[in-house]
């Protein structure tokens, strides 16, 4: 099977850098304990049973989980794998000079890691911490990785590896030649007898994405991860298989709602919520749906959307009249008749000031700038002056401040809390939190549902927290943003999994004649 | 003369440092921060990863300090590890190099063998119909971009024909080798054809030109007048007179050329799937890789000077009055 790619992963260890290239590969070579299934509900990888409080793994106060690992399961060097190899890859994430990435949030709860024997694991929490079950997740990108063939926990980039990396997943890695191709071939050692079915995955490296679909086109190619949607219909017409893709990416727009990044100084325009609310009226998610994603999207106007956490979806009439009014409210009309309004009794802004803004957003994908040309024309509709642009420091800019409107894509797999802290909490600005939101109210939900240990109330706070962010408008949902993976005709047995990258079953993969 | 040779190389160190530090400077007032681009999403990152990397990268110092470091290290050989490969960068570069030496080498040589008759032929049979046909050729090898020539290669040469000519396709459409065969010499041969082609047609506009407009110089000198009258056969003028002195200049052309048989081909590079320096750089700048994009830079910045310098020597060897007039005009 060739499954070409865009770049060269550069390295393989998945906390160390997070492309799709890494992912896609590292889910062949490792595992996590757990993993979320296409329905969303977990499933074992090494694992031997989740933990509950009934099977004793969760101690009575929660804050104690005890993992039973499987105890067939060998790297591919033949080295078996150990609870050791669990608390070596949590010493290295969390060591003080750890450059990983983290991605689940409760790294930091775990007091120890104790192996009272070889196949089990047992997690101290200092306190609750509700998404045990992410902690050792093999989502997207995160893995256990063995102690005996990397290094020093506190050493990550250097360890051997991240280039010659031993798993426990179906494949190991037979040949890398920089820039040209990585070879995969079964893993004899691998703990399901008979799987994988493949016996070897090339992934060339091809940079562009045209070529990439000549491959499927002309049999030479057999995949591809994140599919531009525009590529989609040609191959699903030449009988290729197309994903839905996740839908977890979801657009938006964000605000900076401070002048320069000052906290105390409002932006002259984004600082009135009345604006905010003005410019989610004026801008209809379903031109950029229809209009620039072929339909392949789906209209998305709040934060917590899916997974476990699914709130109620706001009812939002879109419409330009009730946004002229609003802005006519907040002080901004257009009294020199050029079509574009000033501020005259506006809040923050001086007195005549033009609404003027700029909303940017990344070079890539190209569709982005699309996009934000049509949220800019629905903008100036209603008499605000848009401008559009990709400015290459456009994260520098975001980090201090200095923009108005930033578009992008973000979401979360299963539980939101890593994204809302990321994003919302006053801890986290400027890292993450551009907006420069500051609400005491949302730190108070964000701590209060860190422990809540009652699913039912557990999602009460999570949409208290939605309607919270619906109401102050940091940002504005858009629609999801469509990435579609393609497999050729001949793949036979995968499955679509919205909560993971498209390597996650393949194990199961075959190649028909 | 040796004297003049050994100011020379003496003189290639300070410019090269000049250089480096022009270069380091360029690196960093240009937008962009290199811990920021090792996520794919901008949540991905946590603040005190940001904090740990800046101090592994060493970005935490002043912008002199970190030159000074640079410097310091580079003068022992070691010019550091890349940010995303974490690799040393003298083996990533090495890992490439080969490959692009191949691609713009052979290219260089296909378009040195085929511009000499071209231009020649365009000069002698100056505004006949083959000469309007070439000359048309080269504008338009000046005009086309790279990347939309190179697609449209394969979409011919592995889409169209594949499908009328032949079971499989005519040529491959990328990479260096077969991803199922053993990687021998036919294989890469034919993996060649396609983005040698490509690079070639623009070059060798240039190089036709060139060799054209200086031939028709030469052809209305006297001296071919004379070569004529006193009974010399045609090919024997073309070949002896015109071609030996039209021929010269493309030298330099050629020396102040070689340093790209390093630098690599991007657009070429990318279309074809090539894994070379020009990517690699690419990719690098991208990333906001400093260790990487500093060591390629200097890596082309040294040819450069390299063959500058061994041109100026050619040059004083063949030519007297410039060692002369060097060593007298420092005097």
């Amino acid at each position: 099977m060739v499954f070409p790619i865009y770049q060269d992963p550069g390295q393989l260890n998945p906390y160390l850098i997070a492309t799709g290239e890494t992912g896609l590969i590292a889910k062949a070579l490792y595992d996590g304990l757990v993993d979320v299934g296409p329905d969303g509900s977990y499933y074992l990888r090494l694992a031997r049973e989740l933990p509950t409080r009934e099977n004793g793994g969760v101690s009575e106060d929660g804050l104690t989980i005890t993992w039973r690992l499987r105890d067939d399961v060998v790297w591919s060097d033949g080295e078996p794998l150990t609870a050791d190899d669990v608390r070596f890859t949590w010493e290295a994430v969390t060591h003080p000079d750890s450059t990983a990435f983290k991605y689940s949030q409760g790294w930091d709860l775990i007091e120890s890691i104790e192996t009272p024997d070889q196949h089990t694991v047992v997690v101290h929490y200092g306190e609750y911490y509700y998404n045990y079950l992410d902690q050792f997740i093999g989502d997207h990108l995160a893995a256990i990785l063995p102690r005996h063939a990397c290094g020093e926990p506190g050493q990550m980039g250097e360890w051997a590896c991240n280039r010659q990396p031993i798993g426990t997943g179906p494949f190991m890695l037979e040949e890398w030649r920089p820039g040209e191709r990585l070879t995969l071939v079964r893993n004899p050692n691998y703990r399901e007898g008979g799987k994988p079915y493949l016996d070897r995955i090339v992934f060339p490296i091809v940079p562009d994405e045209v070529v990439r679909k000549q491959m499927l086109l002309s049999g030479e190619g057999d995949a591809i991860l994140w599919l531009n949607f525009e590529h989609a219909d040609e191959l699903e017409a030449a009988g290729c298989q197309i994903t839905p893709g996740t839908d977890m990416w979801l657009l938006r727009m964000g605000f900076n709602l401070t002048k320069d990044g000052h906290l105390d100084v409002p932006h002259p325009i984004l600082g009135d919520k009345l604006v905010r609310r003005a410019i989610q009226l004026a801008v209809e998610p379903d031109l950029i749906n229809d209009g620039i994603l072929n339909g392949r999207g789906e209209v998305v106007a709040h934060e917590l959307f899916r997974g476990s956490t699914q709130c109620p979806e706001p009812q939002i009439t879109y419409s330009e009249e009730e946004a002229r009014l609003l802005l006519d409210e907040a002080g901004w009309t257009d009294e020199d008749g050029d079509g574009f309004r000033e501020c005259h009794g506006c809040l923050y802004a001086g007195e005549g000031d033009r609404m003027r803004l700029e909303i940017m957003t990344f070079a890539d994908p190209p569709s982005y700038s699309r996009m934000i040309q049509v949220i800019a024309d629905e903008m100036q509709e209603v008499g605000i002056e848009s401008r559009t642009g990709t400015p290459d420091d456009i994260l520098e800019r975001m980090d201090s401040g200095d923009y108005d409107i930033a578009f992008w894509d973000d979401g979360y797999t299963n539980d939101p809390l890593g994204l809302l802290g990321n994003y919302y909490s006053s801890a986290n600005i400027p890292t993450n939190n551009w907006f420069r939101f500051v609400s005491r109210e949302f730190d108070d939900l964000l701590a209060q549902v860190r422990t809540v240990r009652d699913p039912d109330e557990r999602l009460d706070v999570y949409c208290e927290i939605d309607r919270l962010l619906l109401e102050e408008l940091p940002a504005v949902w858009l629609t999801v943003m469509p990435y579609p993976d393609a497999f050729s005709a001949r793949v036979q047995g995968w499955q679509f999994n919205p909560n993971d990258l498209m390597t996650w079953d393949v194990a199961d993969w075959w190649i028909s004649d | 003369m040796t004297a003049y040779v050994l100011k020379r190389v003496l003189s290639a160190g300070p410019v090269l440092l000049l250089i480096s530090i022009g270069v380091f400077a360029v690196i960093e007032v240009a937008p962009g921060d290199p811990v920021l681009r090792i996520a794919r999403r901008p949540s991905d990152v946590s603040s005190e990863q940001l904090a740990n990397l800046r101090a592994e990268y060493g970005l935490d110092d002043a912008i002199p300090v970190r030159y000074l470091k640079w410097l310091s290290h580079a003068a022992t050989g070691d010019l550091g590890y890349s940010y995303t490969s974490r690799r040393p960068v003298v083996d990533e570069i090495l890992d490439r190099l080969p490959n692009t030496i191949i691609l713009v080498g052979v290219t260089l040589v296909v378009v040195v063998i085929l511009s000499l008759p071209i231009g020649m032929v365009s000069a002698v049979k100056q505004y006949s119909m083959l000469d309007i046909v070439l000359t048309t050729l080269a504008f338009a090898g000046q005009a086309i971009p790279e990347y939309w020539l190179g697609s449209m290669l394969i979409w011919l040469f592995h889409g169209v024909l594949a499908s009328h000519l032949s079971s499989g396709p005519l040529f491959p459409i990328g990479g260096m080798c077969s991803w199922d065969s053993p990687c021998n010499l036919v294989d890469r041969l034919q993996h060649l054809i396609l983005p040698v082609a490509t690079l070639a047609f623009g070059w060798m506009s240039v190089y036709t030109r060139f060799l054209r407009s200086s031939a028709l110089e030469i052809l209305h000198q006297d001296y071919i007048t004379v070569a004529r009258a006193k009974g010399l056969p045609n090919h024997a003028v073309l070949l002896r007179h015109v071609f030996k002195n039209a021929g010269l200049p493309l030298v330099t052309l050629l020396a102040l050329d070689l340093p790209l048989i390093l630098a690599g081909a991007l657009y070429v590079e990318i279309v074809f799937s090539w894994p070379g320096v020009g990517r690699l750089f690419y990719n690098a700048a991208q990333l906001r890789d400093y260790p990487l994009l500093m060591a390629i830079a200097m890596m082309i910045s040294t040819a450069i000077v390299l063959c500058n310098l061994l041109a100026d020597v050619g040059y004083a060897y063949l030519d007297p009055r410039v060692r002369f007039g060097g060593i007298q005009g420092q005097a």
